[in-house]
């Protein structure tokens, strides 16, 4: 048993080391100087700070970095509510054509995001949206895999529990903040990582809808660098890798704590 | 106090008729058990009535008014449910109050309501917790502070203590029925064990597949069930039957034993039934001889099997009794003790005592 453990530990240290080594190697050139980078050294010999002010001053990367977190939020936000609203409503209240109704929620997840490019394109466009926060995050407010997650969960809760509540006089809506979301908050927390995750990471719509430098996301504002004269200067891209992976990378830390927190409750229970 | 009656009350899901028309009147304040095997339609009958089920024909009257439209929260009634229902994010405390706001009490109000319910089931010392901390036995305690502190006029328990170990079920049954006295609710309650029906009810009703059987008060239906259905639910063990056809002096099974019971009936084709207590250690007047095919001595009573007419019957003789597999027993029936159901399975009513005793003077 014990050899089994040790197999099983080396060979994950071993995928986490090559998984980890991009990472561990870009925040390595962002502390070294154009020279060092060139020369092939693996670790800085002199570590400075200096690439990361660079980055800072040369490309407006705290406004990207702020867009970014602002169109993330939004859409999490958005997510969040539209789906377990609609899940509460696939669960929860009966209506004529449901099971239709959810198999056409469904289908949408099979249409790929691209192939609706051009009609969101043009909705954001005729509503003025191009170059704000809206037109970045409103066309991803819909999530079928968001609806279909909570729905999954909210199954799990025992309709005894929503019928007891309409027998006290309960509203529906009091039912669903004061009883059905505190029970779901496992699979809330990782719709809200995801969601925040994929949105940070997103590069082809941002790329549609903006062309101003106030508009435009740090996915973008990354890509933007190769071709502006900065991109031989890999220390300071590096440095500013690093400073848009910290917040995925933060996030992931709370999520994972608020994820197994969860995970063991249900098991103790 | 408020009564409910259900006239002509049917339920389908689809093409499949669950509920095959009900007219029962619950009288305000009484203790009214439904009883029945599971899946005859307790359920669905119950939460018709708490409008958590739509009502496909018929009316529900509540205290004489029209209910069937009524939303749950409109019918004065409280629920217990067989899981409880108890909300596992909550203390026992909210559990309790969650939902008095909707009654227009202040938070004062309702603390005092809970702290009251509360230490009418002994939860006093549990408010705090949260349902997973708490043992089943307290877990149903919570399920019934939270009924009964809505002070609804109407309590309405599906299957509420068979999550319980035997012991505790024992305790609690006394315990609902003391509160429900004590309250002076209507009750209406669910359970599979004619017991738990005869040992807590006013009157119950037994359901078979969706139909009445009987209803009544739990003693009618032990002495004088309505039907062979009735019959075997009923008792434990339940009653003795066997197929039986007329002969001269009365009626035989197909191994020859003769009955006589105390019925005047021209079926050419029954069946008789008898309660395991009514079958007696004969002194003079013998029924019939028994070759014990099983025995079991309790400390009260012996409990004897074998077989009449093709069909396993049982005996309780009180006491105890060292008798021996393979043994023959002489066994005496009261003929007035015996039922006796048609072809259909209808009970057959006996002749009435009186007369009976005349005739036997005049043979
Ligand atoms: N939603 C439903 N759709 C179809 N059939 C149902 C539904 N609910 C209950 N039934 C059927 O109705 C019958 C009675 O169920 P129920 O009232 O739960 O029985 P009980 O409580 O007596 O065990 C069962 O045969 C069950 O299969
Ligand atoms: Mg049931």
């Amino acid at each position: 048993m014990t050899m089994r453990n040790a197999l099983v530990y080396t060979l994950l240290v071993l995928s986490a080391a090559v998984m980890l080594f991009p990472i561990g190697y870009a925040f390595s050139i962002s502390l070294m100087d154009g020279g060092e980078v060139l020369k092939g050294n693996l670790i800085p010999e002199e570590p400075s700070l200096a690439n990361y002010v660079a980055a800072f001053d040369r490309i407006p990367l705290l406004t990207y970095l702020v867009n970014s977190l602002v169109v993330a939020l939004l859409v999490m936000v958005g997510q969040v509510v539209l789906s377990s609203l609609a899940a509460f409503a696939f669960v929860f209240i009966d209506f004529k054509g449901k099971a239709l109704i959810f198999m056409l929620f469904l289908a949408t997840m099979m249409v790929p995001w691209e192939a609706t490019m051009v009609p969101n394109f043009l909705t954001v466009q005729s509503l003025g949206w191009l170059n704000s926060v809206w037109g970045l995050s409103v066309p991803f407010f819909a999530l079928a895999f968001g609806t279909f997650l909570l729905r999954q969960q909210f199954k799990t809760i025992p309709h005894e529990m929503y019928e007891a509540s309409q027998i006290a006089g309960i509203s529906r809506f009091r039912f669903f903040w004061n009883v059905v979301l505190p029970v779901s908050k496992t699979p809330l927390v990782t719709l809200s990582v995801y969601s925040f995750l994929t949105t940070w990471n997103m590069y082809l719509w941002p790329l549609l809808v903006t062309n101003t430098e106030q508009a435009r996301t740090v996915q973008i504002g990354i890509k933007q660098m190769q071709s502006n004269e900065i991109a031989s200067d890999w220390g300071v891209v590096m440095a500013a890798v690093v400073m848009i992976i910290i917040p995925t990378l933060l996030l992931l830390f709370a999520g994972q704590k608020q994820l197994q927190e969860g995970l063991t409750q249900g098991a103790i229970k | 106090m408020k009564s409910i009656q259900l006239q002509h009350i049917q339920k389908s899901y689809g093409d499949t008729e669950v509920i095959r028309g009900i007219d029962v009147t619950i009288e305000a304040g009484e203790f009214f058990a439904l009883v029945g095997p599971s899946g005859c339609g307790k359920s669905t009958m119950l939460r018709m009535i708490a409008g958590l089920e739509s009502i496909t024909a018929g009316t529900l009257r509540i205290d004489g008014v029209a209910a069937n439209e009524l939303k749950p929260s409109e019918r004065q009634l409280s629920m217990v449910f067989q899981n409880y229902a108890l909300y596992p994010h909550m203390s026992v405390e909210k559990n309790i109050t969650f939902g008095l706001h909707t009654k227009g009490l202040t938070k004062l109000e309702q603390r005092e309501r809970c702290h009251e319910a509360a230490e009418t089931l002994g939860l006093t010392d549990y408010l705090k917790r949260k349902p997973r901390e708490l043992s089943g036995g307290q877990r149903q305690r919570v399920a019934l502070a939270r009924a009964i502190v809505t002070e609804a006029p109407i309590c309405l328990m599906d299957e509420p203590l068979s999550n319980l170990d035997a012991k505790l079920r024992a305790k609690m049954r006394s315990e609902i029925r003391q509160l429900q006295r004590k309250l002076n609710l209507t009750m209406i309650y669910v359970t599979h064990d004619q017991v738990e029906a005869m040992t807590m009810a006013d009157r119950m009703m037994l359901l078979n597949e969706g139909e009445v059987q009987q209803i009544g008060k739990p003693l009618d239906l032990y002495n004088k069930p309505a039907n062979t259905f009735v019959a075997s639910f009923i008792g434990s063990p339940p009653m003795n039957l066997v197929p039986v056809k007329r002969s001269e002096k009365g009626f035989v099974a197909s191994d020859g034993r003769q009955f006589q019971p105390n019925v005047m009936t021209t079926v050419e084709t029954a069946t008789l039934g008898v309660r395991p207590e009514q079958i007696l250690p004969a002194n003079e007047d013998v029924t019939f001889y028994a070759e014990l095919k099983n025995i079991e001595v309790l400390g009260t009573e012996t409990i004897l099997a074998f077989d009449v007419g093709g069909v396993e019957w049982l005996a309780k003789w009180p006491g105890q009794w060292p008798l021996s597999i393979g043994e023959k027993v002489a066994c005496y029936i009261d003929p007035k003790q015996m039922s006796l159901f048609d072809a259909d399975g209808e009970r057959i009513e006996p002749r009435h005592p009186k007369l009976f005793e005349a005739l036997e003077v005049f043979q």
